[in-house]
């Protein structure tokens, strides 16, 4: 299927594969730092599984990015397209899973009233409060997920790639944690023993919302949903405009879109196939976005029905 | 995002004026005990003190230029006036696999001493999130560690 992609959009492909890559060194150097850093205190197992959780989009974006590059075969004669869309679902879900983890833990904490223990540590010969060790690898954490973040983003702008998107917002909410997690290790220094807690379910709020969102739109690809808009669950611009300019060269026709992966799948029912039908110039929207569109389909009426509708009874 | 921004300039600006005390208690124990000279020690019921056990006492007593107020009792009895806030202290001989060990917090640590599970190990516990006492507190801990 890449085939057929322009060079542009092959060599950012291959940008966001390495970004990828870039992610998950970078992020598993980060949480080799938290546990070193976090000792045995109970922050740490907080702070472990939201590093792991947070490695699964990029992990997922690797990991589909080498299905879907294989050639279409007989037991799936559609390719492997669609392998981008349950990847862009499993990162949704893990951006959900961090948030609600990071609500529940916080929302506990403050409803037990319990108040974290942050003891003093041997550090080369002298005795520093751990705080102060946690500060510092927070401090580390921050800068990987700002710079990759930062990016990704017009990346996954110029793909359409949800999954590349929904790490971007993954790479957000690591830094925005990483920055209530110093603010909280401040707090508790000054005795406000909720400060952590605090701190971190307000960033959970933002984190679930991101993450619910992706999940709604992983959603609508996964079951034939209008194409979306990046990051948002409303039907994309591109798609409006292609089922106008659809709608309008054929009158009476009803026009579908899907999307499968990065692709747009057109169907146009209620008319016979039109042998003078180009796809390279049915695209409406932005040129650089034209290689989303792959196929268009004409389906006359008699070759459609609805199973939610009563069958038409037989004379 | 600016809620984020304003806290951090706040933080920013408490820690410029206090950063000699950190980190300090939640319930003020530290405080308390220095104001008012006196620490409460809970002991946990045995045939006879060590005497490690009795120079960590002392020592403590003459660092914080305090008064001792001792009580003796069983275990969980002296624990959960630990965890109340009505002791500042709890010494005894507990089991590494305490199931206290969430809710106070013991010096020096018992998960981390190795070695056999079922022995017992001397170890003080003060009450949790109170890391200004519990710093001061790690600084003496280690005599109780002493010749075991």
């Amino acid at each position: 299927m890449t085939g057929t992609l322009p060079s542009p959009v092959l060599a950012d492909l291959g940008r966001a594969k390495r970004l990828e890559w870039w992610t998950l060194g970078w992020m598993l150097s980060v949480v080799v730092v938290m546990y070193f850093a976090m000792g045995s205190s109970q922050a740490m197992k907080t702070a472990l599984i939201e590093d792991f959780l947070s490695l699964i989009p990029a992990a997922v974006f690797l990991i589909a990015h080498r299905f879907e590059r294989k050639e279409p075969n007989g037991r799936f004669p559609f390719g492997y397209n669609r392998v981008h869309s349950l990847a862009a679902l499993i990162a949704a879900v893990a951006l959900v899973g961090i948030g609600s983890f990071l609500l529940f833990d916080s929302a506990s904490t403050l409803l037990k009233r319990e108040h974290p223990t942050i003891e003093p540590v041997e550090l080369f010969g002298r005795e520093v409060w751990l705080g102060w060790v946690m500060i510092a690898a927070l401090v580390y954490s921050v800068v990987p997920p700002v710079i990759l973040g930062r990016l990704k983003q017009p990346v996954a702008e110029r793909l359409q790639d949800a999954v590349l998107d929904t790490d971007a917002m993954m790479q957000k909410a690591d830094w925005q944690t990483g920055l209530a997690g110093i603010g909280g290790i401040i707090g508790v220094g000054f005795g406000f023993w909720w400060a952590d807690a605090v701190a971190a379910g307000l960033i959970s709020f933002s984190i679930l919302h991101d993450g619910l969102t992706s999940v709604r739109v992983a959603t609508a690809e996964l079951v034939d949903g209008t194409p979306r808009s990046l990051g948002k669950d409303d039907v994309a611009e591109d798609a409006h405009k292609l089922i106008q300019a659809l709608e309008t060269r054929y009158p009476g026709a009803k026009v579908r879109l899907r999307e499968s992966g990065r692709y747009i799948h057109a169907e146009v029912v209620g008319v016979d196939a039109d042998p003078d039908f180009d796809i390279e110039s049915a695209w409406p929207g932005e040129p650089e976005h034209s290689w989303r569109l792959v196929q268009v389909a004409f389906v006359p009426l008699r070759g459609t029905r609805s199973p939610l509708q009563p069958a038409p009874s037989t004379p | 995002m600016t809620r984020l921004r304003g806290s951090i300039l706040m933080l920013a600006a408490a820690l410029a004026s206090g950063c000699g005390q950190l980190p300090s208690d939640p319930e003020g124990t530290l405080e308390r005990v220095r104001e008012g000279h006196v620490v409460r020690i809970g002991l946990v019921a045995s045939k006879e003190r060590s005497l490690q056990e009795r120079q960590f006492v002392a020592e403590l007593a003459s660092t914080l230029d305090a008064r001792v107020s001792l009580e003796t009792g069983a275990a969980d009895e002296v624990l959960g006036r630990l965890e109340e806030g009505k002791l500042d202290l709890v010494l005894g001989e507990f089991h590494r696999s305490s199931p206290w060990d969430s809710r106070v917090t013991f010096l020096p640590a018992l998960k981390k001493s190795g070695g056999d599970k079922t022995r017992t190990v001397l170890a003080a516990a003060a009450r949790n999130g109170e890391n200004g006492w519990i710093a001061l507190l790690h600084h003496h801990a280690s005599l109780l560690e002493q010749g075991k």
